[in-house]
């Protein structure tokens, strides 16, 4: 599958096709029901606008949601209610999701994303264990963390060339050759 | 306890998560001590990440399915379905199996991933929240029994949280949109459950990485419902949601100028107590939002 190079497409929503994905994306009827019930637009009054997201994402226009945030896709809390209320069964966390992981690869991800996903990397788990904590644990009486194998997390996110998009911007660039 | 799952194991592969596991384990505490008087047998599982479905998810969807399913290919070796203690833990394990039941080419290409560390996903393992295993293979009537210490007098809150039963299309158990276990637990255990209006308001966790004004926002209207609906805590089945609501209160405090103070318990920690657990045993002393000193008030020491 292209996306998985993630490097073909402009936007992983372009082309879906007659995917449940893409055939969720093109039921909308623009009704408002996903704004009117997300805590975020609430909050935010109206600026984060789950229904203009994906009427950006009908009209061809997701590359404004990849390049100039506007409306913030990162802003999803991703309370999964839209998904819930929608009465056309458009899935809308997972086309936001599709929208983040396109901005991923262009390079437009907040921080504590990119951390968070090199942490698993690192150590296999998002939340890694600490010293004070794994004396805690002792004291409740609980067994060790079991650590996973971390070949086999190196290698999985090294096939989905997750990793070395995430730090290529980091490195100067003769030093990319040694995390690939 | 009745065995009526695809496998029927009769233990269960125990999945903490790693926010339980590496940050606030006295929860775990208190689910492997309720799962003992409840004789339900569980054995470590040997999990990475689940991943996190809003980190991991976020970042890239291919690796997220792929890391859960490289889960889901270690439960099916040991042919034990899987208990989780998280809601997100929960949702990300059902998604991957749920997704990759309906795409067929998506399986093909995660197991050619899972291929290079000689691992296959199949998908006949089942994940269950622990509040599902409570409700159904233990039953409310069995955990009644077992109340030696009933909660009479809490008037506490239920926030069940996002990912315990949204999508419903995939996680298939409990309302969606206005959950009922939670508070038939706390009824079982003999406290009083407080209706409010924000009662499916997200905790505001997945935004506050991103934009931790509208989580305060969020988590301001949780709060001022709670209280108004004179809740005095608030009992919870997710650690995002724990630890979003403990550390809440503060920020709260700081941006809203709002003060009150709200001790967060896992539902689990509550049976233990109402079981006979002393507060010391269970590592109460832990949570951030000061607990004891409440527990004492209603006689658990």
């Amino acid at each position: 599958m292209e996306e998985a190079k993630h490097e073909t497409k402009a936007c992983q929503i372009d082309d879906l096709g007659e995917s449940d994905l893409g055939i969720s994306l093109r039921s909308c009827y623009n009704c408002s029901t996903c704004t009117v019930n997300c805590p975020v637009a609430l909050e935010t009054e109206g600026k984060f606008n789950p229904r203009t997201i994906i009427q950006l994402a009908n009209c061809g226009f997701e590359d404004r949601l990849i390049s100039e945030g506007k409306p913030e896709v990162w802003d999803c809390t991703m309370c999964e209610t839209c998904d819930e209320v929608c009465p056309q069964n458009v899935k809308l966390g997972e086309i936001f999701v599709r929208v983040k992981n396109t901005a991923m690869q262009h390079g437009r991800i907040p921080n504590n994303y990119k951390d968070e996903t090199l942490q698993v990397f690192e150590c296999g788990k998002a939340i890694p264990s600490q010293a004070a904590i794994e004396k805690r644990r002792k004291q409740l009486g609980l067994p060790d963390a079991i650590a996973p194998d971390m070949n086999e997390i190196h290698t999985i996110m090294n096939e989905t060339g997750v990793k070395k998009i995430l730090t290529k911007n980091d490195q100067p660039p003769a030093s990319e050759n040694k995390t690939a | 306890m009745t065995e009526t799952t695809e496998n029927s194991p009769k233990q269960y592969l125990l999945f903490p998560g790693c926010v339980i596991q590496n940050r606030i384990p006295f929860i775990e505490k208190s689910a492997r001590y309720i799962f003992e008087k409840l004789n339900v047998s569980v054995q470590d599982a040997p999990f990475g990440c689940c991943p996190d479905p809003i980190g991991v998810q976020s970042t890239d969807r291919q690796t997220w399915l792929t890391l859960g399913a490289r889960n889901l290919a270690i439960a099916e070796e040991t042919n034990k379905n899987i208990i989780s203690l998280c809601n997100g833990c929960t949702e990300t394990l059902k998604t991957v199996k749920y997704d990759l039941a309906q795409h067929e080419h998506e399986k093909e290409e995660i197991n050619q991933r899972l291929g290079k560390i000689n691992k296959k996903y199949e998908g006949t393992v089942q994940i269950y929240h622990f509040v599902q295993t409570l409700i159904e293979q233990v039953g409310l009537d069995t955990i009644k029994k077992m109340v030696k210490k009933p909660l009479t007098g809490l008037k506490i809150a239920p926030h069940s949280g996002c990912h315990y039963s949204r999508p419903h299309q995939i996680m298939e158990w409990d309302d969606p949109m206005k959950p009922k276990w939670l508070e038939e637990l706390l009824l079982t255990l003999g406290a009083e459950s407080v209706s409010y209006d924000e009662l499916t308001l997200c905790c505001g966790s997945g935004v506050a990485r991103n934009n931790p004004d509208v989580s305060a926002g969020m988590m301001k209207r949780k709060f001022e419902s709670i209280l108004n609906a004179e809740a005095k805590a608030i009992a919870v089945i997710c650690p995002s949601c724990f630890q979003q609501l403990e550390a809440g209160q503060r920020t709260v405090k700081k941006v809203y100028n709002l003060d009150f103070v709200l001790p967060v318990f896992y539902i689990t920690e509550l049976m233990a107590l109402a079981f006979g657990a002393t507060v010391d045993e269970l590592g109460i002393k832990f949570h951030s939002i000061k607990a004891t000193e409440f527990l004492k008030i209603l006689g658990f020491e």
